[in-house]
């Protein structure tokens, strides 16, 4: 009995002095020291609060680098693109492009300065603190996923494997047998299942059983923590009052602080040895930590294996988990000894420094998550951005270093969108982060289509179901298109007259990694500044049915632009074999003609020039050409020249492409790639204006000066000679064909015997011809680059009657083309591929 | 005397057809937790039967599938399927080049022509309100994909060592 009222009075006693201190602790302020990367210790105001302390505005921006203003009734950190607003009445804040809005729980004004509480505002910085040796230390990660945020789309990441390497120089049986196996015969499967990134459960197992036994060697105190707790009776008592207290944790914290008082009140030298374990446990695994950081931290720069850096990363998840758990246990511990403390009725000051111990060990338990925030962001941000610097790179490396961001982003992703979750529920008082969780929802999603085998073996909580896009239709591709793209695609659907029907257009194989750059495509027609944007475009006549597919990429693929021009669909083009230029076709209603307006440039170069040629428009009634230019190919000493200039037409695109050459466009394949580029795209017309077209085309035609440019044979040797162009209503149609053969060519010096057609006439593959041919198809022309096997024989053709019949006078050749025999055998005309 | 018997007997009966109705409601189930097998293997049907792809239509065919149990949010599946994977992998690599139409064949060959394997899988699943989601493991993709996962990471890691071989 006697037991019992001594217990009840100490633990009244315990309340009421411990209640007092806390109290006492919440209004007091302190001076506290605190490090940050310029000044190596410098001991600034703040106030303590409950478990937190306040810091001035003028003090986090010292220490995390970022600007603070105070306008009015709002607060602004701010770094690089990155924001965080503090509305100072209704302490509220708005994150990062409306990615978060919160509610922080206090705000302090002293002497014109604000103070906010620590703990929830750094992992807004991306800043950590933690407390080492008594001084508060303040970092700031280099890099986060907020520094990217503008260009985040965790779409990018689902891409096809096969697609990626199409450019490669693989057997293409691998290359079919891969695509034709996830497109016909997982189809449904991979809807809910990750691919299989050829990482064995096996090889991660091996690589986590290697990592983990560094972990429990048995040197370590990890080990040696073990082995005590089995065979020594003392710590067996601290073990079992661990798991007691673990018992506590549901309850409120008070009955917990003073039960576990109670108990610890007869086991203070059980304490003390296990804060000797806990520190061994902690610095031991430190460095081990830091191993398997620097791992993570390195990868893309060193060529781990999937499995190594899985492996790694669940590791580093693991013991971060357990050493919070330590760390959990630990604090409780020492709310013990405090309590323990003041009830020994030790002299107030040391009670205070306790429990200011106490209150510096929550933090660090609380910076667990605050690191783990700003830490997973951060590697966001080196993932993404690894991950755009190798996006449409064709190259093992480029796409295991994609690859392995990509597993890096949606990893961290995932990890900070627990840890923010536990973090938000820990201060309970989160409005709403509806827009991040949504990226981070998104992303979960995607993950399932990446992740290995082992990630769901070690019972990730990803649910695959949830990657099936038919439960909700709006959150499929096509959904996204129609509910986004309608309403303008309806607005630009006079001007484009191709596109007339929205699901025909999105008709494509969400399956398949074209699915995106048609996204991009389609949102390239209604930007208002197109220049600002380059999305990639595939083109191709893929099914060969005549229309159009714009979406499909190709082995010999081109990148490009489409726009809404003033009179039509105007395409632009970046063909991977050097050239750039955009394809316009112009009316002109009073005359009822039409021209060709095709600018381009290469990005490849003739004879150590770059070359950009511009077409042919019109400027009232009058048909114009446009000027000649090369360039110098240094491309930081750009020397533009005008070689030929007739009239000016509208540049911007050609600005666009000097802009490109000037500021150094790469060649996007190798010098020895081989493949064909075919160029196919379609002009919209009824039946009577198909002669007006072709007749444009061939005008064109003549004055380009056979300059393709789109094909290499065109841009070696000598310069450009010609390039033949055959319209007719079907390219094998050759009685009824017109052509044009170059000015160069129709003038060449008949002893020059190099000079046949095209220039370059030779037998390898990377210098076949092309001619291009115009077929009228359903609702207009398609007109196709056709590369032929063999190079023709200009003889072949008779150049000598005059068919076109455009009004500019000074046009001078204009050829009817008469074959001879064997001119077009069967076999000669054949689409690259 | 007659009458207290009848009316003992009425009342049991009464009781036992209140008893049974709660049971056959599922509202009384003391004895057993549910079991949601047909629910779930309607759904599994659903989510791997619902292809548009002749192989695809043709692998979920080849595919015989039993859910043993499925109750407390775990279910135990028992499936029954060929492994292609090598036989096709052995027909792509034997040939100069392929065609869709042949290797489509070679499929369906193949699918016909193994020996079907049998093995259990114990899934995860929720059922909230009849809406049920099922959390697949890989394994499980794999064995009902009748190792066409497994092919498809073949080749991946073909394509990428002659990627890695020219570098």
């Amino acid at each position: 009995m006697k037991k019992i009222i001594s217990s009840i009075l100490l633990i009244c006693i315990m309340m009421a002095v411990f209640r007092g201190t806390a109290a006492e602790a919440a209004d007091k302020r302190l001076y506290m020291p605190l490090w940050s990367k310029d000044d190596p210790v410098v001991y600034k105001t703040v106030y303590r609060t409950g478990d937190d302390v306040l810091i001035s505005g003028t003090d986090i921006s010292d220490c995390t680098g970022y600007d603070y203003f105070v306008e009015g009734s709002t607060a602004m950190f701010t770094r690089g693109a990155k924001s965080v607003v503090i509305d100072l009445k209704s302490r509220s804040v708005q994150t990062f492009k409306n990615v978060s809005k919160f509610k922080i729980s206090e705000i302090k004004k002293n002497n014109d300065e604000y103070y906010y509480p620590l703990s929830e505002l750094l992992p807004w910085l991306n800043a950590y603190c933690t407390v080492k040796d008594g001084t508060l230390m303040v970092g700031v990660d280099a890099a986060s996923i907020w520094d990217y945020m503008d260009d985040f789309n965790p779409k990018d990441f689902y891409f096809d494997f096969f697609a990626e390497c199409a450019d490669a120089d693989v057997d293409p049986k691998w290359i079919k047998a891969g695509s034709y196996v996830k497109s016909k015969g997982l189809d449904v499967i991979f809807d809910f299942i990750p691919v299989y990134w050829g990482v064995s459960y096996g090889e991660y197992k091996d690589y986590y059983d290697l990592f983990d036994d560094m972990f429990i060697d048995k040197n370590s105190s990890v080990y040696a923590l073990k082995e005590l707790s089995d065979g020594s009776e003392k710590l067996n008592t601290v073990f079992d009052l661990i798991r007691e207290l673990g018992e506590y944790d549901e309850l409120p914290d008070e009955i917990q602080i003073f039960g576990a008082g109670v108990k610890a009140a007869s086991n203070i030298s059980d304490v003390l040895d296990f804060i000797v374990y806990f520190d061994t446990f902690k610095n031991d695994n430190e460095d081990k930590m830091q191993i398997i950081d620097s791992m993570i931290l390195n990868r893309g720069s060193i060529n781990y294996s999937d499995a190594a850096m899985m492996a790694a990363m669940d590791i580093q998840d693991t013991y971060t988990e357990k050493w919070k758990g330590f760390e959990i246990k630990f604090r409780q511990f020492l709310l013990e000894d405090a309590a323990k403390s003041i009830s020994l009725k030790q002299p107030l000051e040391q009670g205070i420094k306790i429990v200011s111990d106490v209150i510096g060990l929550l933090e660090t338990s609380a910076d667990q998550d605050l690191n783990r925030i700003s830490k997973y962001s951060a590697l966001q941000g080196y993932g993404h951005n690894v991950f755009l610097q190798n996006k449409d790179m064709a190259n093992i490396w480029s796409i295991r270093n994609m690859r392995s961001h990509i597993l890096l982003y949606i990893y961290c992703a995932e990890q900070n969108y627990k840890a923010m979750q536990g973090y938000f529920k820990d201060i309970g008082n989160i409005e709403k982060a509806d827009s991040y969780n949504e990226i981070i929802e998104e992303c979960r999603q995607w993950y399932g289509r990446f992740l290995s085998t082992s990630n769901a073996e070690m019972n990730d909580s990803i649910n695959w179901g949830i990657v099936k896009e038919d439960t909700d239709p709006m959150k499929s591709i096509k959904g996204v298109l129609k509910q986004e793209y309608t309403k303008k695609i309806k607005e630009l659907i006079p001007r484009i007259s191709f596109i007339s029907d929205l699901d025909t257009i999105v008709k494509i194989d969400e399956a398949q990694f074209c699915l995106m750059d048609y996204a991009r495509a389609v949102w390239g027609l209604m930007l208002e500044e197109p220049e600002e944007y380059q999305p990639t475009v595939y083109l191709g006549d893929t099914d060969e049915d005549g229309v159009q597919e714009l979406l499909i990429p190709q082995i010999g693929f081109c990148v490009g632009r489409i726009s809404a021009g003033e009179n039509g669909l105007d395409i632009r083009f970046d063909g991977h074999g050097g050239a750039a230029g955009s394809v316009y076709l112009r009316y002109n209603r009073k005359k009822d003609a039409y021209a060709i307006v095709y600018n381009y440039a290469t990005a490849g170069y003739v004879e150590d020039r770059w070359k950009s040629i511009r077409g042919l428009s019109w400027e009232g009634d009058t048909l114009i050409s446009a000027g000649y230019a090369e360039f110098s190919d240094v491309y930081d000493e750009p020397s533009y020249e005008e070689k030929y200039y007739v009239n000016s037409i509208e540049n911007e695109i050609s600005g666009e492409i000097f802009r490109q050459l000037v500021n150094g466009y790469e060649q996007l394949v190798p010098e020895d790639d081989d493949s064909g580029l075919i160029l196919n795209y379609m002009v919209p017309c009824s039946e009577g204006q198909i002669p007006g077209i072709l007749n444009a085309y061939a005008e064109y035609s003549k004055i380009q000066d056979g300059f393709v440019g789109w094909q290499k044979a065109q841009l070696t040797g000598d310069g450009p000679l010609g390039a033949i162009y055959v319209f007719s209503g079907c390219c094998n149609d050759i009685i009824n064909s017109k052509a044009y053969l170059s000015d160069d060519y129709y003038s060449r010096d008949d002893s020059q015997e190099i000079y046949l057609f095209p220039n370059a006439y030779r037998n390898e593959p990377v210098n076949r011809p092309c001619i291009i041919a115009a077929e009228p198809c359903d609702g207009g022309i398609v007109f196709k680059t056709i590369g032929l096997n063999i190079a023709l024989d200009p003889d072949f053709f008779d150049f000598s009657d005059q068919i076109l019949t455009l009004s500019d006078d000074s046009v001078e050749y204009r050829y009817r083309y008469n074959p001879i025999e064997n001119s077009f055998e069967s076999g000669l005309l054949t689409l690259l591929d | 005397m007659n009458i207290r018997r009848t009316a003992v007997l009425v009342s049991t009966l009464v009781l036992a057809v209140i008893l049974g109705i709660l049971f056959r409601s599922n509202i009384i189930s003391i004895w057993s937790p549910r079991d949601d097998k047909r629910i779930l293997y309607d759904q599994i049907m659903k989510e791997c039967s619902s292809s548009d792809s002749a192989i695809s239509a043709a692998v979920w065919e080849s595919v015989e599938m039993t859910v043993k149990c499925a109750v407390k949010n775990v279910a135990i599946v028992e499936v029954k399927a060929p492994d292609i994977s090598k036989e096709l992998y052995d027909y792509v690599d034997s040939m100069d080049d392929i065609t869709e139409g042949g290797l489509e064949e070679q499929i369906l060959k193949c699918l016909q022509e193994t020996e079907k394997q049998t093995k259990e899988f114990k899934l995860s699943y929720e059922n909230t309100g009849g809406k049920v989601r099922i959390q697949y493991t890989p394994e499980y993709a794999e064995f009902i994909s009748c190792g066409l996962l497994s092919f498809y990471g073949r080749v991946m890691d073909e394509v990428l060592s002659e990627m890695e071989g020219m570098k």
